[in-house]
């Protein structure tokens, strides 16, 4: 199946492996294809601060509107747009390069797309984009909003990474990671977890880890983006305890950008052939 | 006043007054106490009028406060105009303020200073909306609607000759740019494009070039008009805009008055609505200094505890009519509730809301303070003693200031008892002689001289032979229960007179949470002795 249509009417997060993964050329292919039903949306989460995709050199996080897209963007930016626009709402909360407004465009266009700076205020803007008849929502993630794809309830994520020589391993265990964590069953109310249950709340640092003499029972993670453990930390801590999220976004796809590394030493990295199945390669690739 | 509001627990109850416009939560963030019966009623009245129309009509109500979520906060500012997000909220502002006029009746209107008077201006930005939506419509300059013809028969150029290109790209190398704006090959597959002077090829890694289209001259010619066209669209917006914004900032003085006047209305109209959720009645303000009276008041934030744990709540009932009141009573028998009851109630009333009672009879306060709890705390290196010392010795500064409530809630507990009601009796004889103070105490020290000019009650206590009817060997189990047991038996009232008798709940509420029954025997052996 292809994947990119799966996404259609769902909001998605497209969050990176680091700066320049890939995410917001992804963001525009994903929009091409996916415009055709109910109008699509997009915003962004975070802004790198680059002006270049450094992957593909394409200016960023500019987006490429149709006619009828609705678009977050700053109101500082608005005044460079290339775009006839009409104003649905403007916000109150204020960010470091002014309100953030939602716009409909009434003719294509490019645009720099922005975003709110905590979840609750995502969570309005996500609403009132629905509001206004969008159907997929695309949300740009810088890598440090990973975060913020708690905030979607039953959203889904694509998680983008640009796996290069030098970040070949740790490119592969962050893979890994988020493909087992995503595996990790939703605590469920009125569940029989076996005892004792830890409850962590907010970040899975090592330093919270119940002891190495604490072996069974149940740990209860807030989401799978509160993890920040090392892959052997995470194997250990799955050999000892049964695990459950409080919360769990989807998982869609991996979108990996291949530099200056070929796929099977890639995919000998990843070890594990299950996940390399559920791998997109470079979707810009010809692979004939 | 912030230990008043403390004491009180004001924050409980104005925790849920939320206004729903940016005017009305600024107003809300004053916290304002009003000392002016003119003003209050002022208040008092909009809160009835509104309340009233808002109770026969919910449909109404509901569109209100649909149209008061709506209204945003409006920068008047020139810079803040000047934009087009600027005039959308400017517009937003207007349909939401004309619409919530709309639903009141004319009178009522006039009392909010709801005065409608710029139709023209929000016909002007209509031009640019429908519905919510806004944007800087052909109408505002005439040249607009041929500018933006001609960028469309650009962008439907530009749509062909790219659809034209990537069919040739197709057809002639094999390349699908559907949806893509460039390919990533393998170099060695790419070699067969070197030389083509369609594509336009950079390294991508070691091993993989990326591809992207070249359109052509008549491509890029069509890109450089519709560039141009875009500048000139620009500068016309840009001047449409500065020309809107001119006549928004035109009727400034309207729109500040719009603001003042949907103020008070979001106000009133959430007073309103706390008035019908919590059942408040519109309290009676007299002439200082009057008795402050008070018909089944309800301690909104008790009343609530109680009913969370299933116990009964006993309103109160009292008229005090001197300036100096002393209330004696036991432990747990409610003096510090009576209290609470009489500051929450008094700073809703000087709040501008109604107030949880059958009827409240009151007058206003320059200000009130509130001396007491002190064994809780130290600050600066005092004791507790010596910080409700201090605190009686600033409010007592403050009589010469206007007139104070204070409030008192067993004063000096933390010293000796006979200097305890030594200082007491002082305190209270002087503060009989300062007109400008109404001072409540409560104390579970008996035989204070309180002097002619104070009032004594009491709290009535616990009913001990209601209690030994139902007990009658039965044995209470845990804290909920034992607490269950005390509030079912003690007798939340106040009544009048009071001085000079002795609390004798102490020993039985002791013998209830479970003090050890020979030591109970024992105490009540010794108060017998002592007899």
């Amino acid at each position: 199946m292809d994947f990119v249509k799966s996404l259609r009417d769902r909001t998605v997060f497209i969050v990176g492996s680091r700066k320049n993964a890939g995410k917001t050329t992804f963001l525009n292919y994903a929009l091409n294809r996916l415009r055709g039903g109910a109008p699509v949306g997009a915003l962004s989460v975070g802004v790198d601060g680059e002006a270049q995709d450094q992957v593909f050199g394409n200016p960023k996080p500019q987006i490429r509107a149709e006619r009828g897209d609705l678009l977050l963007c700053a109101e500082t930016a608005l005044a460079n747009a290339d775009l006839h626009y009409e104003i649905l709402n403007v916000y109150p909360f204020r960010t470091a390069i002014g309100r953030p407004v939602l716009l409909r465009a009434l003719r294509p266009g490019r645009a720099e797309i922005s975003g709110p700076e905590n979840n609750e205020q995502l969570r309005e803007i996500l609403s009132d984009m629905r509001r206004h008849g969008a159907g997929t929502v695309l949300v740009d993630g810088a890598v440090d909003r990973i975060t913020q794809v708690a905030a979607g309830g039953r959203a889904a994520f694509v998680y983008v990474a640009r796996v290069e020589p030098e970040n070949l391993d740790s490119s592969a265990a962050a893979i890994r990671l988020i493909w087992s964590a995503s595996a990790v069953p939703l605590c469920r109310a009125g569940e029989k977890l076996p005892e004792p249950v830890f409850i962590i709340d907010g970040a899975l640092t090592p330093g919270r880890l119940p002891g190495k003499d604490v072996k069974g029972g149940t740990l209860v993670i807030e989401d799978l983006t509160k993890i920040f453990l090392s892959w052997a930390q995470w194997a250990e801590l799955k050999s000892r305890f049964e695990l459950r999220f409080g919360a769990k976004p989807d998982l869609a796809a991996f979108i990996v950008n291949l530099c200056n590394v070929s796929r099977p030493d890639f995919e000998k990295k990843l070890a594990l052939p299950a996940l390399a199945e559920r791998i997109i390669y470079n979707p810009y690739a010809v692979t004939r | 006043m912030e230990k008043f509001r403390a004491f009180a627990e004001f924050e409980n109850f104005y925790g849920q007054f939320r206004p729903l416009t940016p005017y009305g939560r600024v107003y809300r963030e004053g916290r304002r106490f009003f000392t002016d019966a003119a003003a209050l009623k002022t208040e008092y009245d909009l809160t009835a009028a509104i309340g009233t129309l808002l109770a026969a009509n919910r449909h109404k109500a509901d569109k209100l406060r649909f149209h008061l979520r709506n209204i945003p906060a409006v920068e008047l500012s020139p810079e803040a105009l000047n934009s087009a997000a600027g005039l959308f909220l400017a517009r937003k502002f207007l349909i939401n303020i004309s619409e919530a006029f709309k639903l009141l009746p004319a009178p009522l209107r006039s009392r909010f200073g709801a005065r409608w008077a710029t139709p023209d201006l929000l016909a002007l930005l209509n031009k640019g909306g429908a519905g919510e939506a806004f944007h800087i419509a052909d109408a505002y300059d005439a040249a607009l609607p041929d500018e933006r013809a001609a960028i469309a028969a650009c962008d439907k150029a530009l749509k062909i000759l790219r659809e034209k290109k990537l069919k040739s790209l197709r057809e002639r190398w094999g390349l699908d740019f559907t949806d893509r704006d460039f390919l990533v090959v393998d170099e060695k597959a790419a070699a067969k494009f070197s030389g083509a002077q369609e594509l336009f090829l950079e390294p991508f890694d070691g091993t993989h070039v990326t591809v992207k289209p070249v359109y052509g001259a008549d491509y890029m010619e069509t890109v450089s008009e519709r560039d141009y066209l875009r500048g000139r669209e620009a500068e016309l917006e840009a001047a449409a805009v500065k020309r809107l914004a001119a006549a928004v900032a035109a009727e400034r003085k309207n729109l500040e008055a719009y603001a003042g006047a949907i103020e008070k209305i979001d106000v009133a109209a959430e007073r309103a609505r706390l008035a019908a959720e919590f059942k408040l009645t519109r309290p009676l303000i007299h002439k200082y200094p009057s008795p402050v009276r008070l018909t089944r008041a309800r301690f909104l934030p008790l009343e609530a505890r109680l009913a969370e744990g299933g116990l009964k709540y006993t309103p109160l009932t009292a008229v005090f009519s001197r300036r100096v009141n002393v209330i004696y009573g036991s432990n747990m028998g409610g003096k510090t509730v009576a209290l609470k009851t009489l500051a929450f109630t008094q700073l809703l009333a000087q709040s501008g809301f109604f107030t949880p009672a059958a009827a409240f009879e009151t007058c206003l306060f320059d200000g009130a303070a509130f001396i007491g709890g002190g064994e809780m705390e130290t600050a600066g290196g005092l004791s507790g003693f010596g910080l409700e010392m201090n605190d009686f010795v600033a409010a007592h500064g403050r009589l010469k200031d206007g007139s104070l409530l204070l409030i008192m809630d067993e004063f000096a507990r933390t010293t000796n008892s006979e200097e305890a009601a030594a200082l007491l009796s002082a305190i209270l004889e002087d503060l009989g002689g300062k007109t400008a103070a109404v001072a409540f105490l409560a104390t579970h020290f008996s035989g204070l001289k309180a002097g002619k000019t104070a009032a004594s009650f009491k709290m009535r206590g616990f009913d001990t032979a209601a209690f030994n009817d139902y007990f009658s060997g039965r044995a209470a189990c845990g804290l909920d229960e034992k607490l269950k047991m005390i509030n079912k038996f003690m007798r939340y009232e106040l009544l009048q007179g009071g001085e000079g008798e002795e609390a004798r709940d102490a020993i039985k509420i002791a013998g209830i949470l479970g003090v050890a029954k020979a030591i109970i025997k024992r105490a009540q052996d010794f108060m017998e002795d002592k007899k």
